[in-house]
């Protein structure tokens, strides 16, 4: 009796498990990059678990598939059962929409991809561990008209409109200022089951030199194939959105040469991120992308910052100091607002994979961060 | 031994109780070391066939499109045209309704036909076109000879994870993609699905049929279990897995061809449904029995305590003198036994009990005896255990107002209890301190006699000379324990006093009688100094007198200057008075002489008749001188005497009181009075009397005393005229 007793005594201690929410879409077009998401996520929640101590961690999977209507109940969901923070969404669209329901039930959501210029410097529960859409929109804008592509044509999936439409607008306005002279914007709806080849054939309607594509890997993917068959020699360049393997894959040689933006520097030899990569690689048999790590860094951005609140300190209170947070490939700063810094970097696809673009370039982004404000 | 305790009745209860249940408990423990084994191997046994069975529906379901594929690749040759082709990927797509679409791919790769089933929301176009030469599967199946699966992966056509089998065509590619939504309805689920779980996954470990679609559809992977690890690395089997936040019992087995797996899995708890169903039937019967064991075991241990009742009522009435039952029935041999031993027992306690009580008494009786001693013992922590009478009438207290309570320090002076305290803490150099002041020599050396001060009850004081006697433990045993040894300590202990008896004597009695005795010493010491006074100046006295009755007496013989008659009748009275104050001197003598204790007397026999005679003689003059007429009569002796009174006295002594009673007889009496003096004897005494206006003394003569009687009649003196016998 005595030994029971002990034994439930010392389960009482067991301080309850910290529940991380990760709310992202699972299923549908754009579910590559949430799957990487939540295995990033999951990895992040194994690897808290394993460092030991008392405290245990569960992730608990929100799916974002709901009606438009109803999408708030995402958030009421994770906040109603108890989840001390949600990694997500991982989307700008989503998060656009959730950002006032997560206002009023005061829930933190950290979003490891969500990049959207319309987040930035909102006092709000969302904070972002991934740099602005612009700064990287203007980047390839330049690369563009270093390039002598002074026309340009903008595909946007206005699923994730937020972005989308950030990321373009940024692109168009810094390539007009460049002196680019015709920037054509082609829109489409992932969920109406788009033609890819008259997507394509709209894009090259006005013959530009340059087709920029804001949407995820899959259909980006797809249109290139398309767009190839259809004008070989048109250069191309996607987000970081669009950073995926599946790009790749699916985009076969129809995406060699793109320009491709990645949120991290994918020939990092940081040791943190090489040890991440063989872990995830252990774990779910497959390379990690950007969004696996990139949310990694989000839920263990949360993690450490649970460990800061106290009574009258809440886990926003901790987020809103401007500081450094434990990251892959060094530090993630989050300032004020909960925006990161101009992380990002430019790669392009030679032979069938992703090639950074040079020291210099890396350089330059390095410096960037380094003049954050 | 321990008090208390539970009762007979329920020992014997449980005991029954527990013996029954050992039984019991062992069938229970053997049935389920056998039960509960034999359970986990039949649902690993199970979950095997289970296993074996769906990998059967499994490959079976993906060998339609399989075969659907290869039968459309034999179609493929060179110069086949495309309408044929596209019939036979069509019907393929018949063939196999788990395919959604059916395309060609060129020898680079590409997508050259397609044909789409209808309402998947994919379009042939969407197909047609693309570049599948970079998706992992397709050097798989450029070098297979036969078809192929590939692992899930995420279609770029239907945003649904999904899985192809290519089917070489002649330098070409057939590729099917195959709907897993559809195949997991079409997979048979033996029992209740909340029951059995089946989930099927692909070489990496990513779900692609499993209870809960929607994880397949969220590209779940298992591959952290290390069931599926195992499985993975090519060792199937048994083992467990946590799904659903419960531990399931599952097997694996791999579906041939495809790369795939299947899971099988019962909830772990589900092996003991048998269990707990045969657990329901013996838990029944379990408690059937223990109620029959319990009613039994109740009718046992009552049989057996009542005898025990009886046992404890009996040895009752022995304690108690009551008569009780003359033959108790106490069932067993040994219970008789035991009633024996303990009526021996309280036999020979009661026998003590009554010969302490004896001694008790009379201890309290001896102790009450001593009325005028105060006898009082305290324990070591000052309680009264002893009060005797003594103490009660000396102190003023009731024996029952202090016995068993702490005894009162006010019975004692404050002030000299004070004194005393600070006397001893200077000599034992602590602090002595309450009754330590009392009983602390006693405690060092053993006892102590002092005079105290006893505060009565009332206030009045009392001088005691208290003996304070510490009590000692008296240790019996040879030798004496090593210093430092546990058996020296409690010898140590031992001789620390246990209390302390206390005997006190009143004082008030002697100081009085020294008082007295040093009075009287004072007065006979005072006596003596007039008794030497009187006796110096008696002595001084007498010097002269024999001087002036020498002188008196030898006037009287001067034959030369012979005195007339007158100068010698004035001598006479002279030498007569001289020899007088001779006699008063003698009794101022004689006075001190007795009053010294130094008087004797000497006995002779003398003649009465004489004494009375010179007596006589001696107070004429007064007698003549105050008009008393002074008779003497003397009886003729009757007696052995022959002529004389003769008696055994002191001649002086009896001169003495003759003179002094004649002459007060003379010197008291009234004007012409008389005084008879007479001699008379009686049997056993002789008589002299002097008769005051001629009345006798009654009684007469005899030969063995004298009565010498005188009779006067003083004015001072009531009648009948008073009479000394001398």
């Amino acid at each position: 009796m005595l030994l029971l007793a002990g034994v439930v005594a010392l389960g009482g201690c067991q301080p309850p498990p910290v529940r991380i929410g990760f709310i992202g879409g699972l299923r549908g077009r754009l579910s590559d990059l949430v799957a990487d998401g939540r295995n990033g996520a999951q990895l992040a929640v194994e690897t808290l678990n394993e460092k030991g101590g008392r405290q245990r961690y569960e992730l608990m999977v929100h799916d974002d598939e709901p009606d438009a209507g109803a999408i708030g109940a995402l958030v009421d969901a994770a906040a109603d059962r108890g989840d001390a923070f949600a990694v997500g969404p991982m989307t700008s669209s989503l998060a656009a929409g959730l950002l006032d329901e997560a206002n009023r039930r005061r829930f933190v959501m950290i979003s490891p991809t969500a990049n959207s210029g319309a987040l930035s410097k909102l006092d709000d529960y969302l904070f972002r561990v991934a740099a602005a859409a612009g700064p990287g929109a203007e980047r390839l804008a330049q690369v563009a008209i270093d390039r002598g592509l002074e026309t340009a044509a903008v595909m946007m999936d206005w699923r994730n409109r937020s972005y989308s439409e950030d990321f373009a607008k940024a692109f168009a306005v810094k390539f007009q200022a460049l002196g680019g002279t015709r920037v054509e914007y082609v829109r489409y709806e992932t969920r109406f089951d788009p033609d890819f080849a008259d997507v394509a054939a709209q894009l090259l309607a006005s013959h530009p030199k340059i087709v920029l594509l804001a949407s995820g890997s899959i259909d980006a993917s797809m249109v290139a194939q398309k767009l190839r068959r259809m004008d070989p020699k048109v250069a191309l360049a996607v987000a970081s959105w669009t950073a995926h393997d599946q790009f790749l894959q699916l985009g076969g040689p129809a995406v060699e040469g793109a320009l491709v933006l990645q949120p991290l520097d994918l020939d990092s030899k940081a040791p943190s991120y090489l040890d991440f990569l063989r872990r995830y690689r252990a774990r779910f048999g497959m390379a990690a992308g950007p969004a696996a790590a990139l949310s990694y860094e989000a839920a263990m951005v949360g993690a450490d910052a649970m460990k800061k609140t106290s009574p009258g300190r809440s886990l926003r209170d901790v987020l809103r100091v401007p500081g450094d947070w434990p990251g892959l490939q060094g530090p993630v700063v989050l300032d004020r607002f909960g925006d990161s810094g101009n992380r990002f970097f430019l790669s392009e696809v030679r032979g069938g994979r992703f090639t950074m673009l040079g020291d210099a370039a890396a350089k330059e982004s390095r410096d960037r961060q380094a003049d954050r404000p | 031994m321990k008090p208390g305790g539970e009762s007979l009745k329920r020992s014997l209860t449980r005991q029954y109780v527990l013996l029954a249940c050992v039984p019991l408990l062992m069938v229970v423990v053997l049935w389920s070391a056998v039960a509960i084994p034999q359970a986990v191997r039949d649902i690993e046994s199970e979950n095997q066939r289970t296993a074996l069975l769906v990998r059967a529906q499994v490959e079976l379901l993906i060998a339609a499109p399989s075969e659907a594929a290869a039968r459309a690749a034999t179609h493929v040759t060179p110069g086949t045209p495309e309408p044929v082709i596209r019939a036979a990927l069509s019907e393929a797509l018949d063939e196999a309704q788990s395919l959604e679409s059916a395309v060609l791919l060129d020898s680079r790769g590409t997508v050259s036909i397609a044909e789409v089933r209808p309402g998947t929301g994919v379009n042939s176009s969407d197909w047609e076109g693309l570049d599948l030469s970079h998706r992992p599967f397709y050097e798989k199946a450029r070098a297979a000879t036969a078809p192929v699966w590939s692992n899930t992966f995420l279609s770029p056509l239907t945003g649904r994870i999904t899985a192809v089998v290519a089917a070489p065509a002649d330098g070409r590619i057939v590729l099917a993609d195959l709907s897993l939504d559809k195949m997991s309805r079409q997979i048979h689920l033996p029992g209740n699905p909340g029951d059995v779980a089946v989930i099927v996954f692909d070489g990496l470990g990513r779900v692609i049929v499993h209870p809960q679609q929607q994880l397949a559809s969220w590209q779940e992977n298992l591959g952290r279990t290390a069931l599926v690890q195992r499985a993975l690395s090519g060792f199937s089997g048994p083992g467990e897995i946590e799904l659903g936040g419960k531990r399931w019992l599952a097997a694996v087995s791999p579906a041939s061809t495809t790369g795939w797996y299947v899971l099988v899995a019962q909830p772990r708890n589900a092996m003991f449904q048998p269990v707990e169903q045969l657990a329901g039937v013996v838990g029944i019967s379990v408690l059937v029995v223990l109620a029959i064991v319990i009613a039994t075991a109740l009718r046992l241990a009552q049989r057996q305590a009542r005898r025990y009742r009886r046992l404890v009522a009996a040895a009752a009435d022995l304690v108690d003198d009551r008569p009780g039952e003359p033959d108790v029935d106490l069932g067993s041999e040994e219970v008789h036994a035991l009633w024996a031993q303990l009526r021996r027992l309280l036999d020979r306690s009661k026998a003590q009990e009554r010969a302490a009580r004896h001694a008790q008494a009379e201890l309290q009786a001896l102790l009450d005896a001593a009325t005028e001693v105060a006898i009082i013992a305290m324990d070591s922590e000052h309680v009264v255990r002893v009060f005797n009478r003594g103490a009660e009438k000396m102190l003023g207290y009731r024996a029952e107002e202090v016995l068993g309570g702490a005894c009162p320090l006010a019975v004692h002076d404050p002030v000299e209890l004070a004194q005393r305290s600070e006397e001893l803490s200077q000599r034992f150099r602590h602090p002595v301190r309450g009754w330590n002041a009392i009983t602390a020599v006693a405690a060092h050396f053993g006892y102590e006699v002092r005079d105290w001060t006893y505060v009565r009850k009332d206030g009045t004081r009392l001088s005691v000379s208290l003996a304070v006697t510490a009590v000692k433990l008296q240790l019996t045993g040879k030798g004496a324990a090593p210093a430092g040894s546990a058996a020296h300590d409690a010898a140590q202990r031992i001789d620390e006093p246990v209390g302390f008896l206390f005997v006190g004597t009143d004082q008030s009695e002697r100081e009085r009688a020294g008082e007295l005795e040093l009075a009287r010493r004072r007065a006979e010491a005072a006596s003596q100094a007039k008794s030497e006074f009187l006796s110096r100046v008696s002595h001084e006295l007498r010097t002269p007198m024999n001087a002036m009755l020498g002188y008196a007496q030898l006037l009287q013989l001067e034959d030369v200057h012979k005195l007339d008659d007158f100068q010698r009748e004035r001598v006479a009275r002279i030498e007569a008075a001289g020899w007088h104050l001779v006699t008063l001197i003698n009794d101022v003598l004689d006075l001190s002489t007795i009053e010294s204790g130094n008087a004797r007397i000497q006995m002779d026999e003398i003649d009465v008749g004489l004494a009375i005679g010179e007596s006589v003689r001696l107070l004429a003059p007064m007698a003549e001188t105050t008009g008393v007429s002074l008779n003497v009569s003397l009886p003729p002796v009757g007696g052995a005497g022959g002529d004389v009174w003769r008696v055994q006295a002191d001649s002086t002594r009896l001169r003495q009181v003759l003179v002094n009673v004649i002459g007060n007889a003379i010197k008291y009496n009234v004007a012409n009075g008389r005084v008879d003096v007479s001699v008379h004897a009686s049997s056993t005494e002789l008589a002299a009397g002097a008769a005051v206006d001629g009345r006798s003394p009654p009684g007469g003569g005899g030969a063995a005393a004298l009565h010498n009687e005188i009779n006067d009649n003083r004015r001072g003196l009531d009648p009948p005229p008073h009479a000394r016998r001398v």
